[in-house]
Formats: structure tokens, sequence, C-alpha cells
């Protein structure tokens, strides 16, 4: 089990690459609190989602430590691990949706997963789908919506299960104004009612309105 | 969640699943025919060879006293179930009733001796015991001469023992053939819900409801390619053999182990494909 900590998520001295050329991080770290609010930016090719696939545990540093709530990743084993990420809502660049079933069981599989003890109801969860104008899509499987809408029920399947860290790769890349307004407010609520968020984005000053601290890869910190 | 999870890796390669389980269904069909076959042949064998009779023709001077000393060291050896003596008038009466007529009438004399007729226990002896046995006999001073059917003993062993090698190899070459089947149908499985098992790990399913899965699709699969096998087997044999009532030695027994033995392979082959298809998403970043 994941200790207690005041802080959610602690980047430490993390060293990273693909070739040996290629270094992405070297000794780079950061601190988030829990219920805080964390905004990656940088331009393309910065390391913004090698960062998440970082923290998602998809890949390992090569030096340095990823702690959560005090705990480092590396030293989880495989149960500690789905714990954890049960407690989470990651909405990656890669499709996180089962192809192999329904929008709505997309959405009450990631609920069922959920270590989260409140679970929403079948309306909460049309509640949801409704404002993004996918509720008539629930009996539809993923390959029949477009990318953007993909992308909403993935946003929808991480808060539906309450999580206490969202972690919200590049929002702004498959979604419209519109949408992403919507989106974002649902995931303002989440944080008010205590859930911290790393989101990173290429225009990191849309999300200054959340309140949080800035990180820019380039290496500029507001 | 894990029975949903269950059902929906097998819809996910139902043409596979099906076609594993067809041609799984026929290797052990193949398998448990041999198996019947060989056991049907080992018992007819058997029950031919507890038939077996020992002809044991004494010297013609044999006194009572040699025959019961004949029969002392005959009934010592095992296997014997029980031997008759045949005094020389009864063997008379026995071949004038198969060659229709009295051979005293044309020599003057009866040229049959004593002998004894050795029986033995079903299952107690073979061809090369029983050429033992006999030179043994054939070695003492009241007797003349040890017969029995050797040359048939001996090809109806010959037999049975080529039986049992081919049904070795056949047996073999099922195992082989189904196992690569079974690990063919879980990489397969596992190769098409790779992104599904990568995105449930992310959502946080517990590895070993993945391993338990896992397990109740090898289980499933080698239940019904088992049972499978013993259905096509019942109907190979209604077939071929149309008068044969009931299947000698289809017990509910053999019908356990020809499900159980697919389970095992089944789960082995889980093991194989395992070993190099299901790594590690956290360490290899998969």
């Amino acid at each position: 089990m994941i200790s207690e900590s005041q802080t959610c998520l602690e980047v430490a001295n993390v060293t990273f690459h693909y070739q040996p050329e290629h270094e992405v991080f070297s000794g780079f770290g950061f601190t988030l609190p829990v219920g805080g609010v964390m905004v990656v930016g940088g331009p393309v090719g910065s390391g913004k989602t090698t960062l998440v696939r970082l923290i998602a545990g998809l890949l390992k540093p090569d030096s340095g430590e990823i702690k959560v709530s005090g705990k480092s990743t590396s030293s989880l084993n495989a149960r500690e691990r789905a714990w954890m990420l049960s407690g989470w809502g990651m909405i990656l660049e890669d499709s996180t949706i089962l192809n192999d079933r329904t929008v709505r069981d997309n959405i009450m599989t990631s609920v069922r997963l959920s270590s989260s003890r409140i679970r929403p109801s079948r309306n909460e969860i049309d509640s949801m789908l409704r404002q993004f104008g996918l509720v008539e899509k629930a009996t539809r499987f993923p390959e029949a919506l477009s990318k953007g809408e993909q992308k909403l029920v993935q946003l929808v399947m991480a808060c539906a299960r309450n999580p206490v860290f969202l972690l919200w790769d590049d929002p702004d890349s498959a979604l419209d104004e519109e949408h992403l307004d919507i989106a974002l407010e649902l995931i303002h609520r989440k944080n008010l009612a205590g859930t911290t968020l790393l989101i990173t984005s290429t225009h990191p000053e849309k999300y200054k309105e959340f309140g949080g601290s800035i990180l820019n890869l380039a290496g500029v910190e507001t | 969640m894990i029975l949903g999870e269950f059902w929906r890796g097998l819809k996910s390669g139902i043409v596979e699943l099906l076609s594993a389980l067809i041609a799984a269904g026929l290797l052990f069909a193949l398998g448990d025919s041999a198996i019947l076959a060989t056991i049907t042949l080992s018992s007819f064998s058997s029950e031919l060879k507890s038939e077996s009779v020992l002809e044991v023709f004494l010297i013609d001077e044999i006194t009572q006293d040699g025959i019961d000393s004949a029969k002392t060291y005959i009934s010592s050896l095992s296997g014997v179930s029980n031997m008759t003596v045949k005094d020389p008038e009864a063997a008379m009466d026995e071949m004038s009733a198969i060659l229709g007529s009295d051979m005293t009438d044309v020599l003057g004399f009866n040229p049959l001796p004593f002998s004894l007729e050795v029986r033995f226990e079903p299952g107690s002896c073979d061809a090369d015991y029983l050429n033992r046995i006999s030179s043994g006999i054939a070695l003492r001073d009241e007797v003349m001469e040890v017969q029995y059917a050797s040359e048939w003993l001996d090809n109806l062993e010959k037999l049975t023992r080529t039986t049992y090698i081919i049904t070795g190899i056949l047996l073999a070459l099922v195992i082989i053939s189904s196992l690569f089947i079974f690990v063919s149908l879980h990489r397969h499985i596992s190769t098409r819900r790779r992104d599904i098992v990568r995105n449930l790990r992310l959502l946080g399913i517990p590895p070993q409801s993945l391993i338990v899965i896992s397990m109740m699709r090898a289980i499933f699969v080698g239940i019904i390619a088992g049972a499978a096998g013993v259905g096509i087997t019942i109907l190979l044999w209604k077939l071929c053999c149309n008068y044969v009532v009931t299947i000698p030695f289809l017990t509910t027994g053999f019908t356990v182990l020809a499900i159980a033995a697919p389970v095992l392979l089944a789960l082995i082959s889980l093991l194989i494909s395992a070993g190099r298809s299901q790594s590690n998403l956290f360490a290899s970043g998969s």
C-alpha cells in the first residue's frame, strides 16, 4: 500500500534517453503536492509525452526516482503498481480505450477497476457523456467514434472513477475549443474536489486559470 | 469482471479458437482411438495368452510316482492355475473324435502317452515365460516332450509390442502437435489483446486477475478440445464398427483422463507462450 504523504508526485533527479546521443532528461525533477496542479509545457519534442509515460510506468528512467505519495514507483511490485494505477485517471496520447467493448462498457470497466469507493451511477455517467454529446453514442464501439470523441470518452473514463491523480497528455491536441472548455471545467471541478492534476500542453498558458505551477520543459519555470 | 474479460478474450479470436478446437479435437480423437485400440488388443492378447495350454507329454514307461513328481514340479511354477492328467485312453478318445476313426483299430495298440494339460492364470504369462518354463519342464526325466502354440504366441507378442510402439509414437505426435496448436492460440489471443491488456493494466487491473483469466481460457480450451476428442472417438468407433454397441474400455475414468490430459497440455502451453509473449508491461515499456 502507498503511504500517505503531502506530496502526491515527486520526480527526483530523473535521467532518461531513448538513444545514447538523444538524452531527453538529465537530472530532471519537480514535486506536485496533493490536490495541486502542474501544467508541463514545452514545444513538440521537448519530452512532455516521455514524462507522462515515465510517470505512468510505461517507460523506466535510466536513473533517478519517481515517487508517488512518498514511495518510489520502481520499488513497487506488480500488485502495488496495479493498486496505484487503480486510483489514477489517465488520458494518454496513445488511446487507453478498450476497443472490444462499447463506450458505456469502457466507462463501466474503468469504474469497476477503480480503487475509489465513490462509484458514479449510470445516470451520472450518462450526464457526463451528455455534456460532450456522447450519450447517444454510448452503445457504439470506439472504432465508430472520431479521434476527438475517443479522447472525450477517455476523459469520462478517467473522471468517472474519481481519481486521486489525473494525468492528461496534451488535452488540446484532438479537441475543439467548445469541447475543450467543457472538459477543462470538468477536470477543474475534480481538482476542486481534491484530485491532483498533471497536464501537458504546447500551450501551457491556456491553463493559467487552474492556478497551479507551470513547468516549461524548455527550461523556464513560472 | 473476470468472467467478462475471459469471455471477451475468447470472442476476440473466435475463428482461430474454433479452428484450434477442431484441430486439437481431431488430434485427441486420434490419440484416444489409438489408446482404446491398444488397450483392446492388449486385453485380447492377454486373454488369449491366459488360455494358452501347455501340453506336457510324459515318457511311455511313466509310473504314478513319476506323474506325481511332474505334477508337483509344474504346480510349483508361478502362474499355473490348473493342471489335468490325461491318460492315453482319454487322449485317444479325443483324437478319434477329431479324426473320425479309432487309430487303435489300425495300429493295434494305443501309441499315445500320459500327458498333463497345464493352464495359466490370466495375465500371468507371456511367450517368453512359456518358452522358459517349457524348456525347464522338458529337461525333466519323466517328460518326453512339451508342446504349446509358441510361434503363434510369439507373433501375438510381437504384434502387441509393435502396437505399443506405434501408439507411443502417435501419442508423442499428438502431444507435440496439440502443444503447438495451443501455444499458437494463446500467442494469437495475447497478440490480438495486447493493447486491451495494456489498457486494462493502466486502469489498474490486478496482475493476478490477468493470470486467472489466462488460466481459465486454457482450462476451457483444454476441456472443449478433450471433450471433442472423446466425442469424435465415439463417433468414429460407431461409424467404423457399427456392430459395436458399447466401446470397450471407454469408461468414465478414461473419459475423465481424456479430458484432463488436454487441460494439462493447454496449461503447459500457456506457460510456454507466457514465457515469450507476455513480457512485463512495466519492465518492457511496451
